[in-house]
């Protein structure tokens, strides 16, 4: 079965007049929800670990979540939640690595992205309004 | 008089780490930082209620925002200025794409310092410490990211095979039709207006949606085209986004549960959508598409992922249960994906003397790419360029400009009041359906109804002097000189209709062609016919 | 390096970058590679800090010195524009002729900041574990420390906060750095107090972290009460934004700040066996020596000593603002002299009069030096003196 999130899933999938006549449909003309959420992380040495040691070990967990190569980064999407120890990072990378270090190579972010403790998390959930910002303790 | 070893030995039990002090263990006291007193309030004062016990969610101090910061900083530039200067980078790129490289960082630097002030301007109106904290991070963020558009340029400027128009953007831009664009969309449409709708254009829509696309995906053209100094710079810029996307996403949880909030918010959210889609939709696929030899994927494909797939589904979506509903405009913002950046394209080409940059008309190969893509590209398009070409679009001699062929067969560019973008009626294929409407004795073009609808609302805050009211009855070669578009040989333009190295462009050339910038709303019988 | 890379990358791929270095000129097309040539360099040869910052600033025309021509495309509801002259009384000939002389931009910031901030987490590690504490003394701990040093922790918070509408409103692109920088530098002096506070709460039990007992003070204690209405009127009732710098860097924390920070917890902390306040306060005096630079640039070079025009007007109204913001100065500091009757240990030539008088001396003398001499403000040394020790 084809991830609906892999990169070019779904309406992208489409060629041409094929892609403009789905992508300008009356049913694609109205938001539709989603609970995936999407990061894009540049490439270098440690995110690159952590795509191969920390990401990809997640889909026996969650095979939601789709890895694209787009050049000066990786693309990911996983639907529900994405949660990156960096105490364990911090370990496979045999260096200190906290959080704010993650951050240094997190382009962007499409979902609820925080810091707990040394954690980077992205969620679907709707935090502060679903439920509390969580804190570090 | 000092502590007795007993307490100490009990604090050191009760605290596993008492040599050291977290980032996160300082933030969790910022909430009390503040206190109550009669002049407590923003010189910015929103029509919403906003929840003066928002939290931030990346829990940042100054010093730890410093650390990781400088982290950023010394990966880019040790990049930049080692490995990237060591390999020769500036003279690895393709020519179309380091051209359009020399609007696409200039414009992101208005946005960026625009948002420096907008960010500001919600960091004086939140009331809640920590947002006030995550705002001010945002500020000096944006101060970094002028900085590093502005290194774009500059690096460019002294490492690419043409440094002209990088060294003086900030100069060539002030005669630019499409550049007064940028500025109501990525500049003043940040930083002028109440906080909250402030916030929704800079963050959840400006920040949020497009710079995904402006400033991640766009990466990708730049990797394929040759440009290892963009992915480098961008990337990073990127880094900082994710906070500013929470700062927004907070601005509206802490005004989302008040019920009043739901008079103004989908108005709000339906304006800044259109305010930054009118200038960025078309500006970023017409820099993908046609500043580029390589391409990777065709902009509508980016924009249904980037835009209305995962922004649209992933934010706003989710917030459809308080009410949030799809802009009204989405229809037509998509029908822009399609087209809306070959209309400003095109007209691109007709004014390109005024850009600053070398342009090229598609190849034989880029028009077939064009309309496998986009069908029907070529019968629109592809023919007027073919023509124009054959008139002697590239040829210094030639005479030919596309502005005044354009205006010798009947169509008209005029300027969006709104959105302070040029448009022609009769040649888009975009979500077009201009109006011109009359005002105490002046009269104002509208390429659609959902600007018109904003102009007609609150007309006062788009009362501007737009390019052709500006610039009407100046000589084109003399207007050039002016804003610095001459090479250091006094008389080579910096902007060329192609990019060889030969038969460039010079003022006498475009002296010739005695062009006079007029204002098409002076002249009735370029009113397109309906 | 991960095994799923598929993407073609022009400058890595040999076959396409063949094809482009067939686009790529033998020689450049420009020779000319000088940036912005149309600025005025503030030194011999432009600056990066110059490079990456100067003329971003896309204003209306009617901003002297701006690049631009024409005027804002989108105004506030009302129809008033994003940036105008009249956000000051002070008028520049040219608001881009302003330069930080530390000419301090993103980069070099971050990594001032950084390397104090990994200096100090460092201190603080050695501080801890070579017990430096055991020589403090508990009642400056848990008297001084507890509730006086967090009730500053609101003053600095309060200044941070006075330069939002500052940054929004500075009116120009080297000038709103300076001002955003100077800014995040008084949040960092507030944080770092209550790193501070978190770290004696870690070793010394009972001490509480929280911001309670200070805040009480600030809110209450007559010590504060002058301070507060300082801080209160600079950041919610003042709009000019040349008024507020005036009065913060060049006035408030030049005499009362330095005086808390230098004079109090740094020369007090120290017969108190108190080797940590001083190593954090020391960072916020750094801060605001930087500060005052910047704000003798703006001031002093660029809107009177190089300012072609308006000079004498800029004058009268810093001597103006000077005679609004003095007193209330000098009343701040009147009221905290008070805290000298709570010391825990006193020493002769430091806490007794003659040594408070002293330190009042060299703040106010500085600010002479810096401001009140070059500007030619005239006041009553003397009596100023008196009736701030008068608060002793």
């Amino acid at each position: 079965m084809t991830n609906s999130n892999a990169y070019n899933a779904g309406t992208n999938g489409k060629e041409g007049q094929s892609f403009i006549d789905e992508f300008l449909s009356k049913e694609n003309s109205v938001i539709h929800s989603s609970d995936a959420v999407v990061l894009a992380m540049m490439k270098t040495e440690e995110i690159d670990v952590i795509i191969d040691e920390m990401i990809k070990p997640m889909l026996v967990d969650n095979p939601t979540i789709a890895i694209e190569d787009r050049g000066g980064y990786w693309w990911i999407k996983a639907t529900g939640k994405i949660v990156i120890d960096c105490d364990e990072a911090a370990e496979i990378l045999g260096k200190r690595y906290t959080v704010y270090d993650l951050l240094v190579n997190v382009s962007t972010t499409i979902g609820r992205a925080m810091t707990v403790g040394n954690q980077f998390i992205i969620t679907t959930e709707l935090v502060g309004l679903e439920s509390a910002v969580p804190t570090s303790a | 008089m000092a502590g007795s070893n007993t307490a100490v030995k009990e604090a050191l039990k009760a605290h596993p780490a008492p040599s050291s002090v977290s980032s996160q263990e300082v933030h969790k006291w910022l909430q009390d930082f503040t206190w109550e007193f009669k002049s407590n309030r923003t010189k910015y004062p929103t029509k919403y209620n906003m929840d003066n016990n928002t939290r931030e969610q990346f829990k940042l101090t100054a010093k730890e925002y410093a650390r990781m910061e400088s982290v950023k900083e010394e990966r880019q530039y040790g990049t930049l200025l080692d490995g990237l200067s060591r390999l020769d980078a500036g003279n690895k790129i393709a020519p179309q794409w380091g051209e359009i490289m020399k609007l696409v960082a200039n414009f992101l630097e208005t946005g960026e310092y625009g948002a420096i002030s907008g960010s500001a301007l919600l960091w004086d109106s939140a009331q809640s410490p920590e947002q006030k904290n995550g705002y001010l991070a945002q500020v000096i963020d944006e101060v970094r990211h002028v900085n590093q558009t502005a290194y774009v340029n500059y690096y460019f400027g002294k490492h690419y095979y043409d440094p002209a128009g990088h060294t003086n953007m900030r100069q060539l831009r002030a005669i630019n039709p499409l550049y007064p664009g940028v500025k109501r969309s990525f500049g003043e449409g940040f930083l002028a207006g109440d906080p909250v709708e402030s916030s929704i254009n800079l963050q959840l829509v400006g920040e949020a949606c497009f710079t995904n696309p402006l400033i991640v995906s766009i990466t990708e053209w730049a990797a394929a085209n040759g440009d290892e100094i963009t992915p480098t710079v961008f990337l990073s810029i990127e880094t900082d986004e994710l906070r500013h996307m929470a700062n927004g996403y907070q601005t509206i949880v802490s005004i989302v549960n008040d019920p009043e909030a739901m008079k103004y918010l989908q108005t709000d959210l339906d304006n800044a959508f259109w305010t930054q889609h009118k200038f960025l939709t078309p500006f970023i696929g017409a820099a993908l598409e046609y500043g580029s030899k390589y391409k990777v994927e065709p902009w509508a494909k980016s924009w249904n992922r980037w835009v209305y797939e995962d922004w649209a589904g992933i934010w706003l979506g989710r917030l459809a249960q308080f009410g949030i509903k799809s802009p009204a405009c989405l229809g037509d913002a998509k029908q822009d994906a399609v087209w809306g950046h070959h209309d400003l394209m095109l007209l691109a080409y007709a004014l390109w003397p005024l850009t600053g940059i070398r342009v090229s008309l598609p190849s034989t190969e880029d028009m077939a790419w064009f309309e496998r893509h986009y069908p029907g590209w070529y019968d629109h398009y592809g023919k007027i360029y073919e023509e124009w070409k054959a008139l002697g679009f590239e040829d210094p001699n030639s005479g030919f400009l596309g502005a005044i062929w354009m205006m010798q067969n009947g169509h008209g560019i005029f300027v969006d009041h709104t959105s302070s973008l040029p448009f022609c009626p009769t040649l888009a294929k975009s979500a077009v359906r201009p109006s011109f409407l009359e005002s105490n004795g002046k009269r104002y073009a509208f390429s659609e109804p959902h600007g018109e609808r904003m102009w007609l609302q609150e007309p006062e805050r788009y009362e501007f002097v737009n390019f052709f009211e500006q610039f009407e009855g100046r000589e084109l070669s003399e207007l050039i000189q002016s804003a610095g578009g001459v090479r250091s040989d006094g008389k080579t333009l910096m902007a060329q209709p192609h990019v060889n190295t030969t038969g460039l462009w010079t003022l006498d050339d475009i002296k010739k062609i005695n062009l006079t910038i007029p204002d098409p709303m002076k002249i009735l019988n370029w009113q397109p016919t309906q | 390096m991960s095994q799923m890379q598929t993407f073609v990358r022009g400058f890595a791929d040999p076959q396409r970058q063949a094809e482009i270095q067939a686009l790529v000129p033998a020689e450049p097309l420009e020779s000319k590679r000088d940036h912005i040539p149309f600025a005025k360099r503030g030194w011999r040869r432009l600056t990066e800090y110059e490079a990456v910052m100067l003329h971003a600033q896309n204003s209306l025309d009617a901003v002297p010195g701006s690049q631009e021509i024409g005027e804002s495309v989108q105004k506030w509801p009302g129809g008033r524009a994003a940036f105008s002259i009249e956000s000051t009384a002070l008028i520049s000939s040219n608001w881009f002729h302003f330069r930080d002389p530390a000419r301090r931009w993103f980069m070099p910031y971050v990594k001032a900041k950084n390397e104090e901030g990994s200096t100090t987490e460092r201190f603080l590690k050695a501080w801890v574990e070579n017990g430096d504490y055991r020589m403090l003394n508990e009642d400056w701990v848990y008297k001084i420390l507890g509730p006086t040093y967090s009730a500053f922790i609101y003053n600095e918070y309060g200044l941070f906060n006075a330069h939002s509408s500052t940054v929004h409103t500075g009116l120009s692109d080297l000038l709103k750095t300076y001002i955003a920088l100077s800014g995040f530098d008084k949040n960092d002096a507030a944080q770092m107090i209550q790193t501070e506070r978190v770290l004696l709460a870690k070793n010394f039990p009972g001490f509480d972290p929280s911001l309670a007992e200070g805040k009480a003070q600030w809110m209450s204690s007559p010590t504060w009460a002058p301070a507060r209405s300082f801080v209160e009127t600079v950041w919610g009732d003042t709009y000019d934004w040349c008024e507020q710098l005036w009065a913060i860097h060049c006035i408030y924390d030049e005499i009362f700040g330095q005086f808390v920070r230098r004079e109090f917890f740094q020369r007090v902390a120290s017969i108190h066996g108190d080797t940590l306040t001083p190593w954090i306060q020391s960072q916020a005096n750094l801060y605001h020596q930087q500060a005052v630079d910047a704000s003798k640039a703006l001031f002093f070079k660029m809107l009177q000593d190089e300012e072609p025009v308006y000079s004498v007007h800029n004058k009268r109204y810093l001597l103006a603002w000077t005679d609004r913001w003095l007193p209330r100065t000098g009343a701040a500091l009147r009221a905290f002299l008070a805290v000298y009757h709570d010391l825990p240990v006193t020493l002769d030539g430091v806490t007794c009069r003659a040594g408070v008088q002293a330190s009042v001396e060299r703040v106010v003398d500085d600010w002479v030096t810096r401001f009140a001499g070059p500007l030619g403000y005239r006041f009553d040394r003397d009596a100023f003196i008196n009736d701030i020790m008068s608060g002793y």
